[in-house]
């Protein structure tokens, strides 16, 4: 089985992210859904969570928070639109609570022979949209990856 | 065709990473690019010319005007680069995979067999 990470830009509009887990899809929803869960997995190094609200219903909204290198706090939240568990959720991601930044976010986990596959659609408004994500992720995260860089072999 | 050795040393720099940033949002100007950042305007144009050089950005003659803008191919490319890596989703996770190993096995299927999909 593998557990590679596949992303892709689809169209204009969509990032696309699969992955497969060794673990059932009613495993994978807890881990996902479940705060005092997901505070283990989300918190970046050096970056632990600094609030994590999740109410998975449709109706509900969630809550990520983090505090940044300068001290300063970051945060994804929004509404939850639709949720059918263990398989799938539908929500809207603001960042920092900006309504001009928000990616509509479709999470559908299928039951494998070994496991769960997960395939999450990030869908922005337009592909300028996207391309902003795209960037301000480079500028937030690449510090990192630039770090981890150092310590993986390429070939 | 963006040279992406180049691109990907392009991005070293903060600064390089936020104008680019910044064009994301829209083309604009050197005069616009310098207002944000503490430092002068033929600073910006050094880090505009290697983000040009590496294919990120073009630039739009108008008059006497010259605003920079990202080139959209170039973004699409250095997004297949940067995929090669995947540290920072795929670390979070693996991270996710450790806390699922931790979780007690499932009391019960939680599937029936004829919604299982074959590998």
């Amino acid at each position: 089985m593998t557990t590679q990470l596949q992303t892709v830009l689809d169209g204009d509009t969509d990032i696309i992210l699969r992955r497969d887990f060794s673990h059932s899809p009613a495993k994978v929803w807890r881990a996902l859904t479940e705060p005092a869960l997901i505070r283990q997995w989300m918190a970046v190094e050096g970056h632990p969570m600094t609030r994590c609200d999740f109410d998975p219903r449709p109706g509900g909204t969630f809550h990520f928070e983090w505090e940044g290198p300068d001290g300063n706090s970051f945060f994804f939240s929004g509404p939850v639109l639709d949720v059918r568990a263990p398989h799938h959720i539908t929500h809207v991601e603001h960042f920092n609570g900006d309504p001009a930044m928000a990616a509509r976010i479709t999470t559908d986990l299928a039951a494998t022979g070994t496991g769960a596959r997960m395939t999450m659609v990030m869908r922005y408004e337009n592909a300028e949209a996207r391309a902003a994500a795209i960037a301000s992720g480079m500028t937030d995260g690449m510090d990192e990856v630039y770090a981890r860089l150092d310590g993986l072999k390429i070939d | 065709m963006p040279d992406l050795d180049a691109s990907f040393a392009a991005l070293a720099d903060p600064t390089r990473r936020a104008i680019l940033a910044r064009l994301a949002d829209g083309e604009a100007t050197v005069q616009d690019l310098a207002r944000p950042f503490a430092i002068s305007q033929p600073a910006i144009s050094r880090h505009l010319k290697v983000l040009e050089e590496a294919g990120l950005i073009e630039t739009r003659i108008e008059g006497t005007s010259r605003p920079r803008r990202l080139r959209p191919d170039a973004m699409a490319q250095l997004w297949d680069w940067l995929g090669q890596y995947r540290a920072l989703w795929e670390a979070q996770f693996q991270r996710l995979d450790a806390v699922l190993d931790s979780l007690p096995p499932d009391l019960a299927p939680d599937l029936a067999p004829s919604e299982r999909t074959p590998q």
